[in-house]
């Protein structure tokens, strides 16, 4: 019988540790235990059937650490070592016995915290299943602290095999991941993925593990495996060892399994002794019936949000449609704006950020790839991904660390047939759109018929009805009386009859009339009472976030009232004085003037910069503004640092003032439809190898406030890269950083590469460097602190324009 | 974890007469906002070393640096030790990136503190082991260090399984990530007249982060 067939039909066994057991038969610490499958397969063979004759089901296989990442020294290929592994895993399990592909992780972080791409993680998991696939039963994913490691190992899984995947993860005391994932997201982003079973391993004893088990279990609807260490490790002579006796092991285990888990085992410290034990004592118990939580649910890398709960908040504002900012952004490139407007957004309190960048003439599929890695590197609330572009859907949806909302599905056969597959195999909650070939129809009956459609047809490819939300769809009011109507009634019927979760685009109801936040918050209201699970709203609207905190109190979701008295027990006017966080609009006046914006400047008051030069800008034109207070204020507390009575928290607080007053400019330039003037192009780059950018960062926003268009290449940037950079925009100055001396090495290679392909200047920063040091690599000037920089370019770029 | 203002300032090479009351203020919100997404954790081993006049040996590792030798000139026994605050302080940095480049330095420059701080509690954990058999800890001394090469961080992850027991990893140019980790050798000494203050034996005199020697 196959995995899948027995799972669900009777308890079954993993087998134990394989390192403890490897050490007892002579493995020393640091030894590539993973070589054995070559060099001593007969030692690894008798583990395996130590194993198999204590009873268990699942042998898993000595593949563990077997990854090109950490096989790269030793001599043989991945598929060597596989291929060895799964061989005597199968020869031990015999007939009756099952194999495991052991997947562990791949010892090292991936981007944006450490150093390896999202893709290459896919293909290091990838190879090893490749070789192993043939002769294994199910591919066990085991010891994950990183969700976003998670992804790419359950991809690399289905992607190359149809084997049935189990994931196990280890979480530390407080139960979360080491990236921070929660019981709750870590389900929540498997179950959207498929797989056939999930759980616990390693960290802990069973008895310290069942806390963490409960609340997986409370989470969870499919089958539950656990694998817990022998007890907790205590070191004995400089080893570490594990005192769980086989009994109280076996004992634990039980309860684990009165407790929900269909497949047990052990991890580190486990012997045969401890499986036969656990076994014995185990064997023949019923399994707990796992119950269907049905739960509409998306996550980000540390936390999931449910639907129904209380009202949902999707920040609206990462749309260009009517954003003339947002799409210079996108066109300049500009990701940090798009980045500013998701956190303004979380902070405002948005429990999800809608994510669009569809603008004619960019490369969508690449630009949605950037935006969703660059947000959830800055935030943690969940992204929706928005767009009818299919590529830049796919590449979001794969990219997108946990379990997405996909805005949208409609009721188009055509759409249908393209997003329900790109659901299924990403694991997204999809925004069912009540539209279809023939429009959208403007009664709530056509609505719910479409609706009934998508449902009926999700379900052929795999997708129940929990994994779906239906949006009926607000149309202005400005043009038929009716429209609300007919999105309000169809969203109660679907709601509360075909139990399917909804949600709205709020403000396109007001669209073309005056004061739209009236008619919004007060919509959005009406919709909430009729059983609007979502609201696509600006976070920044006072009406909105009235609506949903007063709602919220009435209807007994906020407990106590305490969000709510916590919000606005403060405000004796009333809450719309409550100011939220915005990037644009609606900032409180500050009177205006040269002195007031200087003084705003050097004092690093961020706010007020912006609200004086946006005034400002009503009366003076933006160029006067900049040479006459935003540059002398910049250079007033630039010389207070090269001063030293100014340090460096201070200079950047400056810095980011005057970065509020360039915004506010920028707006103005962009309502005029004016030009912005840049002094020069200035490539900067921390150097390959190399993950330290701070300097490079700081550098980064003392030049953007001298006019200087900054293209930022990032951290750990190869030379090629650089030059080619350098080539295409044709960038005049090249500022280079390296934090250690190992990485000065790489500067001096950039440098040489620079000479030989362009003429660019080059400019270089650093802890270690110095000035004999810049001079010995090549560099054309080197800057000791981020001023110097500024006063080099400004020196260099005044020498081209004369 | 405490950390004084006074040593965060000294990462951003600050006294604390040079802030101003706005600036305190921050620090202090960012310092409290930090420390609520730090997760610090350790791992060491003690094994015995033979250190000659270029070189250490311990375990099956011969590292070749005059620094390193000098510093465990005298020890016959060591703790490898790594320690890591985990991601938090990375992912708090890259949000105040985008939004507030002083917040961003600040939270550095805490972190730092707090990673240092961290190290120093725990090591005092491993010199009162020590005392009780009447022993005593050098300073810390780290890979990449004066002449000794980043290039055995490699085989220090491997004796001490860093990246399964704490998470922490390296990159391909051999940093670590989270960044605010440390590894480090921590020599074991029979006797009590060697610590001359964190910075004493340094062999950069320059730095500005030196601290000065009572």
């Amino acid at each position: 019988m196959s995995f899948r067939e027995r799972l669900g039909e009777e308890l079954l066994f993993f087998d134990g540790a394989m390192g403890t057991m490897m050490q007892r038969a002579g493995l020393k610490p640091g030894e590539n235990g993973e070589l054995w499958n070559i060099l001593y397969p007969e030692r690894v063979c008798a583990i395996h059937k130590a194993y198999v004759e204590a009873g268990c089901h699942i042998v898993k296989t000595n593949t563990f650490g077997a990854n090109r990442l950490k096989q790269a020294d030793s001599g043989y290929s991945v598929e060597e070592i596989v291929r060895a592994a799964v061989s005597l895993a199968r020869k031990a399990a015999g007939p009756d016995g099952l194999v495991a592909l052991d997947l562990g992780p791949c010892g090292k972080l991936l981007k944006p915290l450490g150093d390896l791409d999202f893709e290459d993680a896919v293909s290091v998991f990838a190879e090893i299943v490749d070789a192993g696939k043939d002769r294994a039963d199910l591919i066990l994913i085991e010891t994950m602290s990183d969700t976003y490691e998670i992804k790419a190992a359950v991809l690399a899984a289905r992607e190359n095999s149809d084997l049935p995947v189990v994931v196990t993860v280890t979480p530390d005391e407080n139960g979360r991941l080491l990236t921070g994932g929660d019981p709750a997201s870590v389900v929540c982003l498997l179950e959207g993925l498929g797989v056939d079973a999930l759980g616990l391993n390693c960290g802990f004893g069973p008895e310290q593990m069942k806390p963490h088990f409960e609340a997986m279990a409370l989470a969870a609807s499919i089958p539950l495996a656990v694998n817990p260490n022998a007890g907790l490790p205590e070191t004995e002579d400089g080893r570490t060892v594990y005192r769980l006796t086989p009994e109280n092991f076996a004992e634990i285990m039980e309860q684990l399994v009165e407790d929900g888990a269909w497949l047990i085992g052990g991890c580190c410290g486990t012997t045969p002794d401890h499986i036969r034990a656990m076994a014995k004592r185990c064997k023949g118990m019923a399994l707990r019936p796992r119950i269907p939580r049905r739960k509409t649910w998306v996550s980000s890398y540390t936390k999931a949000v449910e639907f129904g709960k209380k009202p949902i908040l999707i920040g609206e504002r990462i749309n260009p449609t009517g954003k003339p900012r947002l799409k210079q952004a996108l066109r300049e490139k500009d990701m940090e704006y798009l980045y500013r407007e998701g956190i303004d957004q979380a902070e405002n309190g948005a429990d999800i950020l809608d994510v669009n960048v569809g603008l004619p003439g960019i490369d969508e599929p690449a630009v949605m790839a950037a935006a969703v890695e660059g947000l959830q590197a800055v935030l943690d609330i969940p992204l929706q991904i928005d767009t009818s572009d299919l590529r830049a859907m796919e590449r979001a949806l794969r990219r997108y660390n946990g379990k997405p909302l996909i805005n949208s599905v409609n009721g188009k056969e055509e759409t249908m047939a393209a997003v329900f597959p790109l659901a299924k195999k990403y694991g997204g909650v999809l925004i069912a759109l009540t539209l279809d070939e023939s429009g959208i129809p403007k009664t709530a009956q056509g609505r719910i018929a479409i609706a009934e459609k998508i449902i009926a047809r999700a379900k052929e490819y795999g997708i129940e009805k929990e994994n779906i939300v239906v949006d009926t769809l607000a149309m202005t009011v400005s043009t038929g009386a009716e429209n609300a109507e007919a999105a309000l009634d169809a969203l109660a019927y679907v709601r509360g009859t075909l139990g399917v979760h909804t949600s709205l685009g709020v403000s396109n109801i007001s669209f073309g009339l005056p004061a739209r936040d009236l008619v919004n918050g007060t919509f959005f209201a009406m919709a909430l009472t009729k059983g609007l699970s979502a609201g696509i709203v600006n976070p920044a609207s006072a009406s909105i976030m009235n609506a949903h905190d007063a709602y919220c109190v009435l209807t007994g979701v906020d407990a106590g009232c305490r969000s709510y008295v916590e919000k606005y027990a403060d405000t004796a006017a009333g809450p719309e004085k409550v100011s939220v966080k915005t990037s644009s609009e609606s900032r409180v006046q500050e009177p205006a003037g040269e002195d007031a914006l200087r003084r705003a400047i050097v004092k690093g008051l961020k706010e007020q910069a912006f609200t004086i030069a946006l005034e400002m800008a009503k009366e003076q034109e933006p160029v006067s503004i900049i040479h006459n207070c935003l540059v002398p204020a910049l250079d007033e507390v630039g010389k207070g640092f090269e001063e030293k009575k100014l340090f460096l928290p201070q200079l950047l607080m400056s810095a980011d003032a005057a970065r509020e007053a360039f915004e506010a400019l920028k707006r103005h330039m962009l309502s005029e439809g004016a030009a912005e003037e840049k002094k020069g192009k200035i490539l900067l780059a921390t150097v390959k190898g190399d993950i330290h950018d701070i300097g490079k960062n700081i550098v980064k926003v003392l030049l953007e406030n001298y006019g200087y268009d900054v293209i930022d290449l990032g951290k750990d940037v190869p030379p090629e890269t650089i030059v080619e950079t350098v080539r295409e925009e044709r960038i005049p100055l090249v500022g280079l950083s390296a934090l250690m001396t190992t990485t000065v090495d790489n500067m001096e290679e950039t440098i040489a590469l620079l000479r030989k392909e362009t003429d660019c200047r080059v400019l270089v920063g650093g802890a270690v460097l110095t000035e004999g040091y810049a001079k010995k690599i090549g560099a054309d000037y080197y800057a000791k602190d981020a001023m110097e920089s500024v006063r080099y370019a400004e020196r260099l770029f005044a020498g081209k324009k004369s | 974890m405490e950390v004084g203002v006074r040593e965060i300032l000294r990462y951003l090479r600050m006294r604390e007469e040079e802030a101003d009351g706005g600036l305190l203020t921050k620090l202090r919100g960012l310092t409290e906002e930090l420390a609520g997404m730090i997760r610090p954790k350790a791992v060491f081993h003690r094994c015995g070393c033979r250190v000659d006049e270029t070189e250490v040996r311990f375990m099956d590792c011969r590292i070749r640096s005059l620094h390193l030798a000098r510093h465990l000139k005298g020890c016959r026994e060591l703790y490898l030790f790594a320690a890591t605050l985990g991601p938090g302080p990375d992912r708090l940095a890259a949000r105040y990136r985008v939004t507030d480049r002083a917040g961003m330095v600040m939270v550095q420059a805490a972190a730092t503190a707090m990673i240092e701080r961290f190290c120093g509690e725990e090591q005092a954990k491993l010199a009162a082991a020590c005392r009780e058999e009447g022993l005593y800890v050098k300073p810390r001394f780290s890979p990449g260090y004066g002449d000794c090469s980043l290039d055995c961080q490699k085989e220090f992850f491997r004796r001490l399984d860093i990246t399964r027991r704490i998470g922490v990893s390296l990159t391909e140019g051999k940093m670590m990530t989270p960044t605010k980790s440390v590894t480090a050798w921590i020599g074991i000494t029979e006797r009590d007249d060697c610590y001359a203050g964190k910075c004493g034996r340094c062999p950069n005199g320059d730095c500005e982060f030196r601290e000065e020697i009572e």
